[in-house]
């Protein structure tokens, strides 16, 4: 009794309880996450057919974990005929100037029809390319509002 | 009370010590509200950078040649989503607001581990310190990691003062979390929670070994739950297990390299009237000025875990052959990490302010105040240190700012910078109140303490004299702008 007034009081003093808590959450993250694991087939396949939040979290993956020379065997190239944009621009990102043989350059961005995309994509281009990597005020100005671009 | 006799913080402390918070949060809003629109630098520019990419693709991807941890870029996308352009002005009032938690935080721990007065001047240490209030209008994530950060120090010695006791375990919980979201924000501190688990599990020894273990258990399962979800998130992008961020390979390749940079004063020299390298002035005692020995970033991996572990192991490998350069370059980053200089100094040098902050009088005026302002501090913390290590005899808790101090003072031997001081800077507040605050007696420490205090302050003055030359430069540019 005395214990368990001490305990409520704020004195001495509590159990384990926090402990099984937090270790049961930490155990069922990892087994959720063991359990949406995919390998680099599915990976491949979720790239190609799903849809385009499957195919750009795949491709972020994929640019990670397969290796080089196969990454490029596919993309980024073959993504500017992708019929979403945001695919269409990922493939300007630093995800894949990982490789300069495929790495897409200043030309390729007259092949996106659309001027708000092909903004997006040069920013993402020129981001890629820079040294450092300076977005500057007047990018930000631009791609928040339309009115400022060129 | 007596002067030397710790404080618990009670409702009337933290009212009498909230005109320091005010003071600090007024001069970080007034700070921002003078800066204008400084051009992003090249950090500040990345985050954006990634903040967008977020926001456009619905992942966070990484800088290419590392991954930063979330939550920053999660903070400047959720504000540009909420508020476009605007967002990154709300992140910064964000910051502004955000840092009184540094503050109370730095006030409480004095009163823990000082006095009422030791509180008060701590608190105003951390009002005026220039360096750290003007990061609240840059773009860089170390304001959001020391708002976290700072409040889990603070718990962590509420808990080890009262420990055994239900709130003392609410506290190990909470700096448990803290510590875990500070991991969210940067990855620095990453080796410093096993050093804190293993000190509290030292510190409580005298409970029984067995509470020992559950105290501190319950504090490293605290940061684990947290930060576990993007641990696996990770492994399943880069197949690798990662807990924070992965930026230790590429400061190996910036560390332990045939090489020398201080972002410092690297980008000075991008200005039309500077010549030649202000890092050509280091002094070739200390600097590799040659790239002889130089090992090259590991590019061919295009997995970033892989590329930083590869990058970690040449880094290695190049302090196994180049033992003597190795040691004498460490002189270099401690003389670095205490550089009377700041990023302020260099946006000051740069020209970036196109705000009240950049006119001549205020841009003087804030140079004298942020270089006294750091030579004061680092004076202070020397003698303060001494007065926290002689504490910790019969104040419990004190170990743990000495340990943090210690921990991010390590780190400047991998790679230094005057930002990488940052998250010492609580500890370093507490250490001069704590020393300020003492009674007059007891201020001057007896028989080797006086040694160490002169060899600490002749130190400091070894490693300042080291940087002088680049250090004058600094002060130039910044003066004549």
């Amino acid at each position: 009794m005395e214990e368990l007034r001490q305990s409520a009081s704020g004195g001495r003093r509590p159990g384990l309880l926090v402990h099984v808590v937090l270790l049961s959450w930490t155990v069922l993250v990892i087994v959720v996450g063991l359990l949406r694991h995919r390998s680099i087939a599915d990976l491949w396949e979720t790239s190609s057919s799903g849809t385009t939040e499957e195919r750009l979290e795949a491709l972020q993956a994929l640019a990670q974990r397969a290796g080089a020379e196969e990454i490029v065997r596919q993309y980024p190239t073959s993504l500017l005929e992708a019929d979403d944009a945001r695919l269409r621009e990922l493939a300007f990102t630093n995800l894949f100037s990982r490789s300069p043989l495929t790495t897409l350059q200043q030309a390729d961005l007259a092949r996106i029809a659309d001027p708000s995309e092909r903004f997006r994509a040069a920013v993402w281009l020129h981001c890629r390319s820079a040294t450092p990597r300076r977005l500057t005020w007047a990018e930000l100005d631009m791609w928040f509002d339309e009115a400022h671009r060129p | 009370m007596n002067d030397a006799s710790p404080d618990r913080p009670s409702p009337r402390l933290w009212r009498r010590v909230l005109p320091w918070c005010v003071l600090g949060v007024a001069i970080r809003l007034a700070l921002l509200l003078l800066a204008g629109e400084p051009e992003l630098q090249k950090d500040e520019a990345n985050y954006v950078y990634l903040a967008l990419g977020w926001s456009r693709f619905g992942f966070l991807g990484d800088a290419e040649r590392f991954l930063w941890p979330p939550l920053w870029t999660w903070v400047l996308r959720f504000a540009m989503e909420l508020f476009g352009r605007d967002g990154l002005f709300a992140a910064k009032l964000l910051l502004v607001f955000g840092s009184a938690s540094v503050g109370a935080s730095v006030m409480g721990i004095a009163a823990r581990l000082g006095n009422v007065k030791a509180a008060h001047i701590a608190g105003a240490l951390w009002a005026l310190h220039l360096p750290l209030a003007a990061f609240t209008h840059m773009l860089w994530a170390e304001p959001l990691f020391l708002m976290v950060l700072a409040p889990a120090m603070y718990f962590l010695v509420v808990a080890d003062q009262e420990r055994g006791t239900r709130r003392g375990d609410r506290a190990l919980f909470a700096a448990g979390l803290l510590l875990g979201v500070s991991l969210l924000v940067k990855e620095s501190a990453v080796f410093l929670a096993p050093l804190l688990f293993v000190g509290l599990l030292w510190s409580a020894r005298s409970l029984g070994w067995l509470e020992s273990l559950r105290r501190s258990s319950l504090f490293l399962l605290s940061i684990i739950a947290v930060i576990v979800p993007w641990a696996v998130r990770n492994a399943e992008v880069y197949g690798h297990f990662t807990p924070s961020g992965l930026s230790l390979g590429e400061n190996a390749f910036g560390g332990l390299n045939s090489h020398y940079f201080n972002f410092d004063v690297r980008p000075l020299s991008r200005l039309e009237h500077v010549t030649e390298p202000i890092e050509n002035r280091a002094r070739p005692a200390f600097a590799t000025l040659s790239t002889e020995g130089w090992w090259s970033p590991a590019t061919e991996l295009t997995n970033t875990a892989e590329r930083s572990s590869e990058q970690v192991q040449r880094g290695i490998a190049w302090v196994l052959d180049h033992p003597g350069e190795f040691l004498r370059t460490r002189v270099k980053k401690l003389a670095d990490f205490v550089l009377p200089t700041c990023y302020y100094l260099r946006h000051q040098a740069l020209g970036l302010y196109d705000g009240g902050l950049g006119s001549t009088l205020a841009r003087r005026v804030t140079l004298v105040w942020s270089v006294l302002g750091v030579v004061g501090l680092l004076l202070l913390a020397v003698p303060g240190l001494l007065r926290a290590w002689r504490l910790r005899t019969h104040t419990s808790a004190v170990w743990i700012p000495i340990l943090c101090a210690a921990y991010f003072a390590s780190t400047c031997l991998l790679v230094s910078m005057s930002r990488f001081r940052l998250p010492m800077l609580p500890c370093l507040f507490v250490f001069a109140g704590l020393w300020l605050a003492a009674p007059r007696g007891e201020r001057l420490p007896a028989g080797s303490g006086r040694i160490f205090l002169a060899g600490g302050w002749l130190v400091l003055l070894f490693l300042w004299w080291v940087d002088l030359p680049e250090f004058l430069a600094v002060l130039e540019l910044t003066w004549k702008n």
